[in-house]
């Protein structure tokens, strides 16, 4: 092409440029010597499994262990807490409802669902 | 045959030669970027991927000698990319080593240094201490770090730049990652430590000459002398980037009218010192090789009265670069003069690339050149369309379109109003400006005349601004998402598709764009999905807070008063207006002061405080319910453990959430315990799976370190990890 100039005149260009950003940028890093961060900025994150359960003790007539804690899984009914106990015909509760956390007490660094049927 | 079945499926896709020209300044800056964000996340692990030029370098010249193709050009942007990226990471690298390496001073110190810039914050002032010696103890010695002190000083404060001080103080060492975030102004600052002192118990020991907070002082005195004080301190702060002294409501007025950038010394501000510069020098018949060093002398001084602030450097590189190609009969692009900014930026500090202030300077300039010129041609179409009206849209949307994920991401919100007040207030407060910034440098050579002379400047500042002042802006402001990695980079590519940089056909730029912005829909939807139960844990500094959600309600948990400030923001970005109910972890004193800041925010269902401890009521615009059972609390079940301890049952599972000084010893077990600081009797005593601390904790969870936490719980296992 006119007026270019020769391939080794822009080589040259291109090698001077290259040397002087390489330059610019060791004196970005060597203007500031200290010892280099090693590690990066991660992430934290854990995960544990939990035994989900309730403590309860249950008083009333007719039932087994009257005032003793029993614990159940999470999501165990009124109904099936009431059968392991031999209570015969709660009334007030809805027998197909899991068991809720109310009427919780703290005794001895556990909470006790009081339960009186 | 190949060669011209590829060319005719390029004229398919392709208008002209290329669908894009290649800018080598560009890759480089990218390059180091690249790089800077590698070493943040991996580590200098990451400088072993500089060896990748071999590789690519040898296919690159096995490739040519098949192909009998010349490759010595490619070849030498490989080494050049790979060496620009492994420099970035260890910039980086060296950066934040040269950081952590000074002492992590903490507690009671005689400290002596040089105060380097003056800053009002709330009720008291700031000091930025450079020159910093700390003494404690004989066996301890001096230190004298490399890194300043940020001072809160209670009270007025009589000193100003240059004077040398010495207190005592209770000194607090910052890290470089803060809050699940790199701590980028303290790290750009070199700001290591922090303190609190009163103004009676800082001594003046001597003076010495900083130009450029001397000129800052000076600049300061004739504003505030001259003008009321509300209009002095907006005044101050378009001309110097300081917003210290506007009042709190009103610069957050601004920022909810997306205006607030009038503040950051940029593109404006240089091209106004720039062009009054020229003008004068040219009307001095001042030759160009005169102008170019006095302008860039002039505009260098003004960079450095507003403190360097990575925008105004950004301006000011740019500037230098037309100056530059104007001198040398160079032809001016300005995405290189862009991309030389970035860079430029990028080697006098890495860190800026994690600055929310440079991301916003570059991606609006940036976006400005890209889009701006090409949304005003299309406007320029449509019939009858005055020409300045599209090209002030033009710039306006280009901006507001390349800011939105920073703004987003940074503030949690962007205002739907943004463009409209740009549009109108904008030019206005730039009119005000013009004039403002004459006058004040007039006042600073000629004090006896600085009321006369900042009369007018007054007065068109006070009309520009009345308005935004007086305005509730609060409204149509969209957020409560957040805009992931992924999700961004599609943004941006969007953008650089949608523009005339790319020389695609109409349909297949159709057909990308519209990928693209199903690529931005998905991201953002995946980024936000989040359990229909969970909670989320957040802190910043002093404020304590936790979001439970369950049952389509949220409820809010504080250990303390919070920050108004951050809780708007948390509130914005977590997309809270309603809280069913709140708890408030703390003594009564405590509980009076943080339910009006909450109540300022959203509307509370609830507030619910223990039987136990005698919190009497004189609200009247919230219901507070004294709890000695269990309650519902954000559609879970929950009892006050403590007075300042809250259980929590989630699917059997125990989350206990204590406050500061919670005692112990009548504590229950749990799964997981939530708490201030970290105590061996409070970690016993409840026998905890999982700890998770707001305060700094060796070897454990704590928000200090990882920010923002999400726990999750399915299938008998709780998780805990990166909020968002």
């Amino acid at each position: 092409m006119e007026g270019r100039p020769p391939a080794k005149a822009r080589l040259l260009a291109a090698v001077l440029c290259a040397a002087l950003l390489l330059a610019a940028a060791a004196a970005a890093v060597l203007c500031r010597l200290a010892p280099p961060r090693k590690e990066g900025f991660g992430q934290e994150s854990v995960s544990a499994a939990y035994e989900g359960h309730y403590n309860a003790v249950v008083f009333g007539e007719g039932v087994k262990d009257e005032g003793k804690p029993v614990r159940v899984p999470y999501g165990t009914t009124y109904g099936e807490l009431f059968a392991r106990l031999g209570v015969q015909g709660a009334e007030g509760y809805d027998l197909a409802a899991p068991l809720r956390f109310e009427d919780a007490v703290l005794a001895g660094g556990e909470y006790y669902l009081y339960i009186v049927v | 045959m190949e060669h011209a079945k590829e060319k005719g499926i390029g004229r398919l896709l392709i208008r002209g030669d290329r669908a894009v020209n290649f800018r080598p300044v560009l890759l480089f800056a990218a390059a180091f970027a690249l790089g800077i964000f590698a070493a943040f996340r991996f580590g200098t692990a990451v400088l072993w991927c500089g060896l990748l030029f071999v590789p690519v370098a040898g296919g690159a010249l096995l490739f040519g000698h098949c192909k009998h193709r010349t490759v010595i050009g490619f070849v030498l942007y490989a080494v050049l990319f790979c060496a620009l990226f492994c420099a970035g990471a260890l910039a980086f690298a060296v950066r934040i080593g040269g950081y952590e390496a000074q002492p992590a001073a903490e507690g009671e110190y005689t400290v002596s240094g040089r105060i380097e810039n003056v800053a009002a914050s709330g009720d008291g002032t700031v000091l930025l201490v450079g020159d910093l010696a700390l003494f404690a103890s004989p066996q301890e010695g001096i230190l004298e770090p490399a890194g300043t002190m940020s001072v809160y000083v209670f009270g007025g404060c009589p000193y100003a730049e240059g004077d040398a001080v010495l207190f005592d103080a209770d000194v607090e060492a910052l890290d470089a990652w803060m809050y699940g975030r790199l701590n980028t102004s303290a790290l750009i600052d070199g700001t290591r430590y922090r303190a609190s002192v009163r103004a009676e118990g800082i001594y003046f020991v001597g003076h010495s000459f900083d130009l450029f907070g001397a000129s800052r002082g000076v600049l300061r005195d004739r504003v505030f002398a001259a003008m009321d004080e509300d209009i002095a301190a907006i005044a101050y702060a378009l001309l110097t980037g300081d917003c210290g002294f506007i009042d709190g409501d009103s610069m957050q007025n601004f920022r909810y009218g997306g205006i607030a950038h009038v503040f950051a010394v940029s593109g404006m501000h240089i091209a106004l010192v720039y062009g009054l510069m020229s003008a004068l020098l040219k009307k001095l018949r001042a030759g160009p090789w005169v102008r170019l060093p006095v302008v860039a002398a002039v505009l260098v001084y003004y960079t450095g009265v507003c403190g360097f602030a990575s925008s105004a450097v950004r301006a000011l590189v740019m500037c230098l670069v037309l100056m530059l190609f104007d001198a040398f009969g160079a032809a001016y692009d300005r995405l290189t003069s862009v991309g030389i900014a970035f860079f430029a930026v990028l080697l006098w500090d890495p860190v800026h690339l994690f600055s929310a202030g440079f991301q916003l300077s570059v991606a609006a300039a940036a976006g400005i050149i890209v889009v701006g010129g090409h949304i005003t041609r299309l406007l320029g179409r449509v019939p009858h369309f005055p020409a300045k009206a599209a090209s002030a849209l033009g710039v306006s949307l280009s901006a507001q379109a390349a800011t939105f994920p920073v703004l987003l991401n940074t503030f949690g919100y962007v205002p739907a109003l943004s463009l409209l007040l740009n549009l109108v207030f904008v030019p206005l407060i730039g009119a005000a400006f013009s004039l403002l910034f004459v006058c004040a440098a007039l006042a600073a050579a000629l004090p006896f005349a600085g009321t006369v002379l900042l009369y007018v400047p007054r007065l068109l500042l006070r009309v520009a601004v009345a308005p935004v002042l007086a305005a509730e802006f609060r409204v149509l402001l969209i957020g409560g998402f957040a805009m992931g990695g992924a999700a961004v980079l599609c943004w941006f590519l969007a953008l650089f598709v949608f523009s005339d940089k790319v020389d695609l056909r109409a349909v297949p730029k159709a057909v990308l764009l519209c990928l693209l912005g199903l690529a931005v829909f998905f991201c953002t939807l995946a980024d936000n999905l989040r359990p229909p139960e969970s909670m989320t844990v957040h802190s910043y500094y002093d404020t304590n807070a936790v979001l439970v959600r369950g049952g389509g309600e949220c409820a809010l948990v504080l250990t303390g008063v919070p920050d108004g400030e951050y809780l708007e923001r948390l509130f914005l970005q977590e997309g809270v207006k309603e809280l069913g109910g709140l708890v408030v972890l703390a003594d009564n004193a405590e509980i009076n002061a943080a339910i009006p800041v909450v109540l300022g925010l959203a509307r509370v269902g609830c507030v619910h405080v223990p039987a136990g401890g005698g919190f009497v009521s004189s609200f009247q615009t919230v219901e507070v319910r004294t709890e000695s059972n269990t309650f519902s609390f954000g559609g879970m079940r929950a009892v006050f453990a403590a007075d300042t301890a809250l259980y929590v049952d989630i699917g059997g599972a125990g989350v206990l959430f204590c406050g500061e000084e919670t005692e112990p010893s009548s504590l229950p077990r749990c799964e997981m315990l939530v708490a201030c600081a970290y105590g061996e009797e409070l970690a016993a005593a409840c026998a905890p799976s999982v700890e998770v601390y707001f305060e700094k904790a060796e070897g454990k969870i704590s928000l200090y370190r990882a920010g923002s936490l999400q726990i999750v719980w399915k299938d008998g296992i709780i998780s805990v990890g990166k909020d968002g």
